[in-house]
């Protein structure tokens, strides 16, 4: 598969709507479309990082020990980005909290590493996980710039609704993660059934 | 058995391969992370002691302090931290004095007290009640602090507490004043 391919291919997914993986983060940082970017960028440095490593090594890692090798290669990634982000952001590190050394257990970089990496060359691989990276990363930028706007009136910490809005408190927290997150699969699965995307 | 020591050299190969690359980037980083919490630290001892400008950790007679200089290196103010027995077990307060001996704040770290009963020697307006402090004040219950109604046990504890530690930490730190 050419790594072009990959790349529109891995964009495809829409990760949180089409595959209904990642979920965790996806409800849980969406408050402010600022964390919702850096948490799908966080998750895409780890992503292409760790397809990198687990496509050069598929020959060598025996197929028994796969799993664990995947998670020692993802857990390194994650470390690492949890590292750089407490040095260099601390502000969005404190933000995202527990949500950055749990990336480790996200479905989507494991899925990649089992179902992409693990079967197709590097160039490819780096290439599938720019494209589901960034792919996750937009679909939580979406949500956050949704959450934030009808929670706060804001996006990306700017003011748009003007000061006489009344912002819905709810969608600042949980229960408006999950109304917000209906909404956006709603309209996914209705926009995929009219182009037959799906 | 021969692949079992295949497949664990395989995996140990692996590991010791992550282990050696976070330990490069947790060298590169954690410089700039202790650089970051040490002029944060700072910031909020600023808050407490706007003349604060340098910090020291100090120990004497097992009591630890850090202690705050003004840029001559005089003592502006301290913070540390007390014990004392509580209702429901120890109530660990911490405990801001200034350069003169008198005490800035008093802050509850970790108590056991009955919730909703007890635990309300939490409250800002209690603790507030030490704010100015000096070792030569009573620091009693009932002369110059007021206890929680229904909280006497805590609330007398936790003054007895600040009576006892303020008098040893000045003439610890500050020499006798």
């Amino acid at each position: 598969m050419s790594a072009l391919k990959a790349l529109t291919n891995g964009f495809k997914e829409i990760p949180p709507l089409r595959l209904v993986l990642g979920l965790c983060p996806t409800l849980a940082v969406t408050g402010l479309a600022q964390n919702g970017l850096g948490m799908g960028l966080s998750a895409t440095a780890v992503l292409i990082g760790s397809n990198l490593v687990i496509s050069a090594l598929r020959n060598f890692m025996p197929d028994k020990i796969r799993i664990p090798c995947f998670i020692v290669v993802i857990a390194t990634f994650v470390s690492i980005v949890d590292m750089s982000l407490n040095a260099f952001l601390p502000a969005l590190h404190a933000q995202l909290g527990i949500f950055v050394p749990l990336i480790v257990v996200n479905c989507i970089i494991l899925g990649r590493a089992e179902a992409f990496a693990s079967k197709n060359g590097i160039l490819s691989s780096i290439a599938d996980g720019i494209g589901v990276g960034l792919s996750f990363t937009f679909a939580l930028t979406v949500l956050g710039s949704i959450r934030e706007l009808l929670g706060a009136g804001t996006i990306f910490g700017v003011n748009v609704m003007g000061a006489a809005y009344q912002p819905f408190k709810v969608f600042g927290f949980p229960p408006g993660a999950f109304i917000a997150l209906g909404l956006m699969m709603a309209l996914y699965n209705m926009l995929a059934k009219k182009y037959k995307l799906g | 058995m021969k692949e079992i020591v295949k497949l664990s050299f395989i995996l140990m190969l692996i590991s010791g391969l992550a282990a050696g690359s976070l330990a490069y980037v947790n060298q590169v980083t954690s410089k700039v992370i202790a650089e970051r919490e040490a002029r944060e630290k700072i910031a909020r001892i600023q808050q407490i002691f706007p003349g604060a400008a340098t910090l020291e950790d100090k120990t004497v007679e097992g009591q630890t302090a850090t202690l705050a200089l003004d840029g001559e290196g005089k003592v502006v103010g301290l913070l540390t931290e007390g014990s004392v027995a509580g209702y429901g077990g120890p109530i660990t307060f911490s405990l801001a004095v200034d350069g003169e001996g008198k005490v800035v704040s008093v802050g509850v770290i970790s108590q056991s007290e009955t919730p909703g009963i007890g635990d309300k020697i939490k409250q800002q307006a209690f603790l507030d009640q030490f704010t100015g402090k000096s070792p030569a004040d009573p620091l009693a219950v009932g002369q110059d602090i007021d206890n929680i109604s229904g909280a006497t046990v805590s609330s007398t504890a936790l003054t007895s507490g600040v009576r006892q530690t303020l008098p040893a930490t000045v003439s610890r730190f500050l020499g006798t004043k």
